[in-house]
Formats: structure tokens, C-alpha cells, sequence
């Protein structure tokens, strides 16, 4: 496979991060939930949506409008920082991982998350979140209204500070 | 209403339980009732697995029934589509692909019995 | 001048038999060399396959490429679906050189010629850029004068909204219906959604859809995939029987689900038994026949 992410390192704070991100801009996406149903596959073999590591909400607000809760392998991710085993780590590209093996499921990543990104699988007492398919996300691929998009981080913040109306 | 109307209905009901019992087998809810069972081997999706099989069987997604049959008939078109369904050479040239790609064994496909084996 | 070959794909034939002729008649009409292409297999489901096994769906879709490439025509796609498979697999196989290698060995090895100038067109493609809008509306000896809302499907989203979606509703306007917007416009028809979760799919997509059409009086919703077809055939046989089970009248089943193709020959002076607009239909057309009539 073709990994499209490469590592970005931030001198101030001395870590690597990933270099792109997800971006999702609700007025193309049309709800499809292709991006979940792939990534449930991809990871768990399964079409059940309760694998899927990225969720898709419809708007309360504005009925027809969807939106989608997905991890940003953030510069300054809360679920590591808050992780009592260090079970959540920085691999060598970046992606924030939650290590199946120290994880004991106390699920304070997901408390501390500001959007609850790590959630619990359903089989087993411990926690998951993306892992950017180890570099090519299946679920940009299936996206097929270009909702999703994997941009570098700096193109992301001013895309996503247009979406929230000129705010960063 | 025509006898093959509500035939087709019933149909389509069947079809909807079918489709319910099949997403009703999550492996989340599975879970609860046989808490030590490990995943089936089979990487094909449960509520997939009939499309599959008729698209092993047919070549496409679709069979033509005899309803369809009758239709196509009354819309002035050939009663076989120049398909697959027509030219039987193409689903024998997708069997052939599809078993050198290894999907039958990942899917733990039986071609000879035309189902799965989990 | 192009020859085309059409692409039927899995539903079409079965289900939507009126749509084919109907489509048939058109390019006819519009002096198109246009044929159907034969001996095709599914597309391959893109929503299914490419998660399931990218090479596998890489190299099914190129089956039916190569299909093209030996009968020598412009492969025309009517359903999304389709021509996503197709129109995503040539620019893998023209931009990735790996991937080329392992589908021209895997052809190779049952025989089939590497698809290497085919052209994949949608069909809304061949009718606003190759026929172009003019002709059309030419073409057109009575305007509908009808009222509808529109599904334009996900898939055709992948070039843009000015394209495949402008094209729809360009088409729409010239035959003389008047579109209705909704907030519901762009959402999925939830095709694929019903493998993994068939409620949300039938009651949130279909129903909700359906149910604002007939909230706004329209006389019908128009579409151009078959794969959405599909969808809406099935939810709305589900909603009926559940409906008629309650003994309430279903709203979402009033409205009746038309393909441009059909609209196009109506607009074109076929008559509906010319491609049997009436038989097989999810939601009968006689109420939108009784008005196009008395216009």
C-alpha cells in the first residue's frame, strides 16, 4: 500500500506529527456513511457500523446537512496526554495510536477528547481511534462527493476556519 | 391487484426481514450472547454475502425473473439482456478472474457448491 | 463520429426495463450511434468491493473495460455507480503503473486485450457535451409543465456540483420541469448504507425524501441512477406494506421515482406504452400520465 502521509516534525515542542490531516466539509458530504462502513471493514472485517473509528451525525440544526466526528492525530492530543498507561503513542509518521496491549479500557482518552474520538470496541475492554489506514484512509478513497479530504495541516486549519465562519 | 403484485410484495417483505436478521448478527451484539467467540474466518460481510453468491452464480447482481421477463417483454425489449445473463462466456471468464485473485478463498467461497462455508 | 456502447449494469435490465428502451429511444432520436455493450458483468459494486478487495475491484471493473476496447465503443454509464467503478479504475490504472501491470497479467490470463483507449462517458456527459443542450430543447415538441424534486445521487458529485449535478438539472429545465429545491437534495439515497444499517436507510434517505416531495406537491422525483433506483424500489415496497399493514395511506408511496430518460421521450413525443412506462413500477405513474395528458 502507498502511504500518502509522510512524519512533519514541531521543533517548539520536539514531537512528530503527521504531516496531513482529515478534513470534512459537511456541505458536500450527503450522508452516505461509505467513509464508516469502509473503515469498519478495513479494521474489523464487518459492515456493523459500531466499528467504525469515525462517525457520521446529521445536523439537528439543519436537517440534510451531515457532519462527521473524526480524529485530527492532534499537535497537542488530549487522549495522550491524558492516558494514565501511556498506552497512546506518537508512531514514527505521527499517528496518534492507542496500543491494544497496555490499554486497560479506563476510558479517560475518550473523556478527554474534545469531540470523544477513542472509543470502546465493542468485543474487548479497551479503547480504539483511527490510524489513518497506516497512511492511505480508506475512507478518503470511498468518499466519493469529496467531502473527505486529506489535506496538508496548515491548508487544513484555513479550511476549517472558513467552515467555522473566519474564526480559527 | 394482480396475483404476481402481490406476489412481489410478499417478496419484498421477505426481503426486509431477511435484511434485518442479517445486520441483526453484529458482531457487537453477537458478543453478548457468546462472549468467547472468536471471529469466522470468512472475510465477507455477512450482510453482503448474497450479492456476492448470486454475483459468483450470475455475474451480476441481479437474476432475470420471470417477472422481468414479462416486463422487458411489454417495454419492447429482448427478453434477455445482452449481458452476462445472455453471454454465459463472461460469467465463466469472472469465475476465472475471481479465483486467480484468491477471493473465493478469502471469502471461503465454495464455487462448486455455490455457498459459503462460514 | 463516436460509437457508443451502452453499459446496463445490474439493475436496469431487471428492474427498470422501461428506463433501457426509454433510453434507447432517446439516443435514437438524437442521432447518437449508440449501442448496448455486450456480454457485461456488474460494474463492479464500487461500495462493496473496493473496501472488501481493491485489486479485485480494480481488476472486475477493468473486465468490463476491456469489454469496450474489444467491441471499439465509448462506454456510456446511466447509473452512478458504474461509472464511478469506471471512470475511478481508469484514472488508477492510467496514473499507477503497478496496478496497471497486475490487471493487464490477470486480463492477459483469461485472454482479454488491457484497456488502454478506452473513453468512459456518463450519460449525462454523451446528452449536455456531446449532444449539447440546444439540440435537446430542438428536440422537444411539448414541455412537460410538470413539478419535481430531484435525486441526482453521491457519485455524480465527483467532478463537482457545476457538472454532472448542472447538467441534471439543465436537462430538467429544458424539458419544462420545474424543480423543487430541498434540504434533502444532496443527501444519499442510502444504497449502501441498508447492508449495515436497512432502518436508517429506508426511514432517514427514502422516506424522508419521498415524504417532502409529496409535502410539496410534486409530481415526481427524477433520477438518473439506477443504483439509487434500486434503493428507492425496495424502500418504497417496504414502506407500502408496512403502511398498508397499519392501514394508513403512504405518503412517501404517491410520489412516483421517473428516470430523465423516460422524461426525455415523453418530452420528445414518444408515448409512455412506446417503452411501457407502466409495467414493473415501485409506484404506479398514472396520476402523473392523467396530468401530462391534460396539459
Amino acid at each position: 500500500m502507498e502511504a500518502v502521509i509522510a512524519p512533519l516534525h514541531v521543533e517548539q515542542l520536539n514531537i512528530t506529527v503527521t504531516d496531513k490531516i482529515l478534513v470534512h466539509d459537511p456541505s458536500k458530504c450527503t450522508g452516505c456513511c461509505q467513509c464508516m462502513i469502509a473503515c469498519a471493514y478495513k479494521h474489523f472485517k464487518t459492515f456493523d457500523l459500531e466499528y467504525a473509528l469515525l462517525q457520521v451525525h446529521e445536523d439537528p440544526l439543519q436537517p440534510g446537512r451531515f457532519i462527521n466526528a473524526h480524529c485530527s492525530h492532534c499537535v497537542h492530543a488530549m487522549c495522550l496526554a491524558a492516558c494514565p498507561k501511556e498506552a497512546i503513542y506518537r508512531d514514527e509518521n505521527g499517528i496518534v495510536r492507542i496500543s491494544p496491549l497496555k490499554c486497560v479500557g479506563c476510558g479517560i482518552c475518550s473523556y478527554a477528547c474534545p469531540i470523544s474520538i477513542p472509543k470502546k470496541h465493542p468485543r474487548l475492554n479497551i479503547y480504539m481511534k483511527c490510524d489513518l489506514c497506516d497512511g492511505d484512509p480508506v475512507c478518503v478513497k470511498m468518499c466519493s462527493a469529496e467531502a473527505l479530504k486529506l489535506l496538508p495541516r496548515e491548508e487544513a486549519f484555513k479550511i476549517v476556519a472558513e467552515l467555522r465562519g473566519g474564526s480559527p | 391487484m394482480s396475483e404476481r403484485a402481490s406476489g412481489a410484495k410478499l417478496h419484498w417483505l421477505r426481503l426486509l426481514k431477511a435484511a434485518e436478521r442479517l445486520t441483526k448478527t453484529k458482531l457487537s451484539e453477537e458478543i453478548q450472547v457468546h462472549p468467547w467467540r472468536r471471529p469466522l474466518p470468512s472475510e465477507a460481510p455477512p450482510p453482503a454475502k448474497p450479492a456476492l453468491a448470486r454475483d459468483y452464480e450470475v455475474g451480476l447482481v441481479y437474476p432475470v425473473t420471470d417477472e422481468a421477463i414479462e416486463a422487458r417483454a411489454a417495454c419492447g425489449l429482448p427478453k434477455i439482456p445482452p449481458t452476462a445473463h445472455l453471454y454465459r462466456d463472461s460469467v465463466y471468464e469472472k469465475r476465472r478472474l475471481l479465483e486467480a485473485l484468491g477471493v473465493l478463498k478469502r471469502f471461503q467461497f465454495n464455487g462448486i457448491e455455490r455457498r459459503f462455508k462460514y | 463520429m463516436k460509437r457508443y456502447g451502452y453499459f446496463l449494469g445490474c439493475v436496469m435490465p431487471v428492474k427498470m426495463p422501461w428506463a433501457e428502451k426509454a433510453v434507447m429511444l432517446v439516443a435514437k432520436h438524437l442521432g447518437l450511434h449508440f449501442d448496448y455493450l455486450r456480454g457485461t458483468t456488474c460494474c463492479i459494486r464500487p461500495g462493496v468491493w473496493k473496501p472488501l478487495d481493491y485489486d479485485a475491484w480494480l481488476t472486475l471493473t477493468s473486465y468490463n473495460l476491456a469489454l469496450a476496447e474489444e467491441q471499439e465503443v465509448v462506454l456510456v454509464d446511466s447509473c452512478n455507480g458504474c461509472w464511478i467503478s469506471h471512470y475511478e479504475t481508469l484514472q488508477e490504472l492510467r496514473e499507477n503503473s503497478e496496478k496497471r501491470e497486475m490487471v493487464a497479467s490477470y486480463l492477459k490470463g483469461i485472454g482479454k486485450p488491457f484497456p488502454e483507449h478506452v473513453e468512459v462517458r456518463h450519460f449525462l456527459q454523451v446528452l449536455y457535451e456531446d449532444v449539447g443542450l440546444e439540440k435537446i430543447k430542438r428536440k422537444v415538441k411539448r414541455k412537460l409543465n410538470l413539478r419535481a424534486t430531484r435525486h441526482i445521487g453521491c457519485h455524480a458529485r465527483k467532478l463537482g456540483d457545476d457538472v454532472l449535478p448542472r447538467y441534471f438539472d439543465e436537462i430538467l429545465e429544458a424539458l419544462g420541469v420545474e424543480i423543487i429545491d430541498t434540504p434533502y437534495d444532496k443527501m444519499c439515497c442510502g444504497l449502501l448504507l441498508f447492508l449495515a444499517d436497512p432502518e436508517r436507510s429506508v426511514y432517514e434517505r427514502v422516506e424522508r425524501k419521498l415524504n417532502y416531495a409529496y409535502e410539496q406537491e410534486a409530481d415526481f422525483c427524477a433520477l438518473i441512477c439506477s443504483g439509487c433506483y434500486d434503493q428507492f424500489d425496495r424502500a418504497v415496497r417496504i414502506l407500502r406494506k408496512e403502511a398498508e399493514a397499519k392501514g394508513e395511506l403512504p405518503k412517501a408511496c404517491s410520489v412516483p421515482v421517473v428516470h430523465l430518460a423516460e422524461l426525455m421521450a415523453l418530452a420528445f413525443g414518444y408515448k409512455p406504452e412506446d417503452f411501457g412506462m407502466q409495467h414493473l413500477r415501485c409506484t404506479p405513474v398514472d396520476r402523473l400520465l392523467a396530468k401530462l395528458q391534460g396539459c
